[in-house]
């Protein structure tokens, strides 16, 4: 693969929550048009790394660069506008607006910020039918069971007209034949919709399959970087991570 | 079919509501008068309390700088209330944003409790520049005529106070499906998400508060004009600012009806009660008004009008079924 431009530069990046490091000059370069998995064990700081990137938290040293541009320490509806959109490790859906309301208000606040009713609806429902939720238009998001709530999630995120687009852990907790077609619509916002995409996962099935490069953290630092089937037999991620070397 | 139904029951309602002071007496009619003009503020309260989800416990203050804007605007400077409730809405709006900016990076009951102190603070204030508010004594309204806001038969004031009330149920309506009203939703159910969607929580809450406050303050110059006078003890308490979050909340908050509705329930009731109690032992009617209001909350906790309008739906798909069965 031909090495294009990166879209988001992260620099020695340091959070800490009192005591405790939850991630310790992390840098990663991202490039544009990149699936990039992100893996790691629980509390490795995959959703500090995050909702660093999102503005959700102020990192202590280090700096952010999306487009060449510092976005270090911006409020988060700035970044979002800026063109980097997210999905929550647990969905959350605004539970009294419908399906469709949920998604239209990302493409009402979103990048483009579409004052007409009529375009917020039609690119709502387009991305809607996208996932396969627009039957689910009308009703209200709270009645909606865990895997449409991640379906709804994703559509609302791409509703905001990203070009990056972070995913943290959008396939727990489905069942195998429900995984691979996410797994597959991710691939596919990237390759035929020209994402970039970071995505956390656990499932190695769903992270391995995809991604371009893999990203491994640890204890907040970085373990290893590299193509997944390097990934999957290096020493030090399965010491720490996959437990045994697993096949790609 | 629903929808009609719908309409042809709006339509008789207003009919009904338009033609009810030919034949009810004049206190029937000022029943009347508070009932809309509580459900008036009621509406204007849902816009931050309900749609936006931010517990307000202080609206009473926007009613008072409503009431004393254009009162001291018409006494002082002979200019109409036609006139000075706009001031006195922008004024109200003000304060509202003042409170916003202050207080809504609080969150529950601690944004609950500053709105309190808001409205505590407005009522000292009031007393204390006594050079323009006459201080405890208030100020009489002694300008006459409908020029002036000022009428001789309470039906007037019934009319005035209707339309107030539609125009907030037409408000909420529009609201309620606006970019704005939707942002505003959406932060109530997740501050998180609401960001992530690109949403500045912050300052649409504040927009909100704003909103909401101008509104309570156009409210404030139309109840002056009723009662002829102001004073701060009697606008500005605790009590008017938990009455109007109250019914809203047993009407159904984040409603264009829900104000009404507990309004025009809970109004008359408390007059009532007041009025064959309120001789007897004191605080009696009080007491029978709070077992109202815990019942209502308790059995019926997303409000009345939610509770009716799916007791509605689901006749209205019986009967569907019902039909469907009967030509199969």
């Amino acid at each position: 693969m031909a090495k294009l431009p990166s879209i988001l530069k992260i620099k020695g990046i340091t959070k800490k929550f009192g005591g405790l490091v939850a991630l310790n000059k992390v840098s990663l370069e991202v490039r544009r048009h990149e699936l990039l998995g992100l893996i790691g064990p629980n509390g490795s700081g995959k959703t500090t790394l995050f909702n660093v990137i999102t503005g959700y938290y102020k990192p202590e040293e280090g700096r952010i660069y999306y487009k060449e541009q510092d976005i270090t320490g911006l409020r988060p509806h700035k970044i979002v506008k800026m063109g980097v959109a997210r999905t929550f490790q647990i969905p959350k859906p605004f539970g009294r607006l419908t399906v469709l309301e949920n998604v239209m208000s990302a493409a009402m606040y979103g990048r483009e910020a579409t004052a007409s009713k009529g375009k917020a609806k039609s690119l709502a429902m387009e991305w809607l039918k996208y996932v396969g939720l627009d039957k689910k238009a009308d009703i209200e998001a709270k009645t909606l069971n865990i895997v449409e709530r991640k379906l709804m999630e994703l559509a609302r995120a791409l509703s905001t007209g990203p070009d990056l687009l972070l995913l943290d852990e959008l396939v727990a907790g489905l069942n195998t034949s429900e995984m691979m077609n996410v797994v597959e619509l991710v691939r596919r916002l990237v390759d035929e919709k020209g994402l970039t995409i970071i995505m956390v996962e656990h499932v190695m099935k769903a992270v391995m399959s995809i991604s371009d490069r893999v990203f491994v953290l640890h204890r907040g630092e970085k373990l290893a970087e590299g193509k997944p089937e390097e990934i999957a037999k290096d020493p030090k991620v399965i010491e720490a991570y996959l437990g045994e070397p697993i096949k790609v | 079919m629903k929808i009609t139904i719908k309409w042809i029951t709006m339509a008789i309602l207003l009919i009904l509501a338009l033609i009810l002071p030919l034949f009810a007496n004049e206190f029937i009619i000022s029943v009347f008068v508070q009932a809309y003009f509580w459900a008036f503020l009621a509406l204007s309260w849902d816009v931050i309390g309900g749609y936006g989800g931010q517990f307000s416990l202080g609206h009473a203050a926007f009613v008072g700088i409503g009431a004393y804007t254009s009162t001291i605007l018409l006494e002082s400077y002979g200019i109409s209330p036609w006139m000075g409730m706009w001031a006195a809405g922008i004024l109200a709006g003000i304060a509202g944003a003042f409170i916003g900016i202050t207080s809504l990076r609080l969150r529950g009951p601690f944004f609950a409790l500053a709105t309190i102190a808001f409205a505590e603070l407005v009522r000292l204030l009031l007393l204390y520049f006594k050079n323009v508010t006459r201080g405890p004594l208030g100020m009489l309204i002694t300008q006459t005529g409908p020029q002036n806001m000022i009428f001789e038969q309470q039906s007037y004031y019934y009319y005035l106070m209707l339309a107030s009330m539609i125009t907030g149920v037409i408000f909420l309506k529009w609201f309620e499906n606006s970019k704005f009203g939707i942002g505003l939703v959406a932060l109530r159910e997740d501050e998180e998400a609401a960001e992530s969607v690109g949403i500045n929580v912050y300052k649409t809450k504040i927009i909100g508060a704003t909103i909401s406050a101008f509104l309570t303050g156009i409210g404030g110059t139309i109840y002056a004009q009723w009662l002829h006078y102001v004073r701060p003890d009697v606008l500005v308490k605790l009590d008017y600012s938990t009455q109007i979050a109250a019914i809203d909340i047993v009407g159904g908050a984040s409603s264009p009806y829900g104000g009404v509705i507990g309004s025009l329930i809970l109004v008359p009731l408390s007059l009532y009660l007041n009025s064959i109690f309120g001789g007897m032992i004191a605080g009696l009617s009080l007491i029978l008004y709070g077992v109202v209001l815990l019942l209502v909350v308790v059995l019926l906790p997303s409000g009345i009008y939610e509770f009716l309008r799916r007791r509605i739906s689901d006749i209205m798909a019986k009967k569907m079924e019902k039909g469907g069965g009967k030509t199969a």
